[in-house]
């Protein structure tokens, strides 16, 4: 009994210096300090066809005319071009709609496929409540 | 007794020449209004900078030699949530900006060596050879090229990039 009760002890103490570990190590390494283009984020579109400059632009101009979207730069060697935008005003599905509606058959938006992102870790949600223990834990420290 | 005075005043070695900074040379410290952020000042150094990252982001985001690297960059987040692109311009921001001599700003991330480490950055895809490199560093000119930063300055970020070819070349 008393050697049952020393594995539990053990057990339960090993558990919860693990955690706190882990603890601290999410609240060292994740960054709350304030990130200035917090609601830009980046798309692709990538062209059918091969595409010089002159045949790119309208597009581009169509493109820079979406509601949300902030920036575009055409590439002519890889035939595609990449779109910054406001994530609170437009979204990805809403602007692959809006070229789809002008430009039917010319053009498909880029999404990374599961296997491309479980190579790599995305970035950490702020609007999570993690996140908001963490950014508290910090501002305390 | 006047002139003898001036003269060994300018020559008093409390008062040194100091050579400006890559980022003095960019606007240094002075305030200016941030275009991302409506009401808002930052550093016309900072500024500088953060223009040529953010342009480069978006020529690596289209270039197939690189993209392997980075598929977070394009990937979809919620609105009002932190994307890839905001996070990888914010520390590159942030290590550039002290390389070229900024005091008021930390750059909290790994170093170079461990930040293209996949074993240790579980962002970083892959490990880079030197092909890569090249191709980055040739994103970088023409990113830089695009915000209209002189040749003379962005020779100098090529050296800057070049001392740290041995951390980021891992294969």
């Amino acid at each position: 009994m008393k050697k049952r009760n020393k594995i539990i002890i053990i057990s339960l103490s090993s558990f919860f210096l693990l955690v706190l570990i882990t603890v601290i190590h999410i609240i060292l390494v994740v960054d709350t300090s304030p990130v200035e283009n917090g609601n830009i984020q980046l798309t692709r579109v990538d062209l059918k066809e091969d595409i010089n400059e002159n045949e790119g632009r309208p597009i581009q101009t169509y493109l820079r005319n979406i509601e949300g979207v902030t920036q575009t730069v055409l590439n002519t060697t890889d035939n595609n071009i990449v779109i910054g935008f406001d994530n609170n005003v437009t979204s990805i599905a809403k602007i692959g709609e809006d070229l789809n509606n002008r430009y039917p058959d010319k053009t498909t938006m880029y999404i990374p496929t599961a296997a491309e992102m479980a190579g790599t870790c995305p970035v950490i949600n702020r609007n999570t409540t993690t996140y908001k223990m963490i950014a508290s834990i910090k501002n305390i420290l | 007794m006047l002139a003898v005075t001036l003269f060994f005043a300018s020559c008093k070695d409390d008062d040194p020449v100091t050579t400006p900074t890559l980022y003095d040379e960019l606007g240094g410290t002075a305030m200016v209004s941030d275009p991302n952020n409506a009401g808002t000042q930052i550093e016309k150094g900072r500024l500088g900078i953060r223009s040529v990252v953010d342009s480069t982001i978006f020529i690596i985001a289209g270039d197939s030699r690189l993209t392997k690297f980075f598929p977070v960059l394009l990937s979809e987040v919620g609105a009002g949530n932190l994307s890839g692109f905001a996070v990888l311009s914010k520390n590159l921001t942030d290590f550039i900006s002290i390389g070229a001599g900024a005091k008021n700003y930390t750059y909290n991330g790994k170093n170079m060596k461990d930040a293209h480490d996949p074993a240790k950055n579980s962002r970083m895809a892959l490990k880079a050879a030197n092909v890569d490199m090249d191709a980055f560093i040739d994103d970088v000119v023409k990113g830089a090229k695009k915000v209209g930063v002189p040749d003379a300055q962005i020779a100098k970020v090529g050296v800057v990039l070049e001392s740290l070819r041995a951390d980021i070349v891992q294969q």
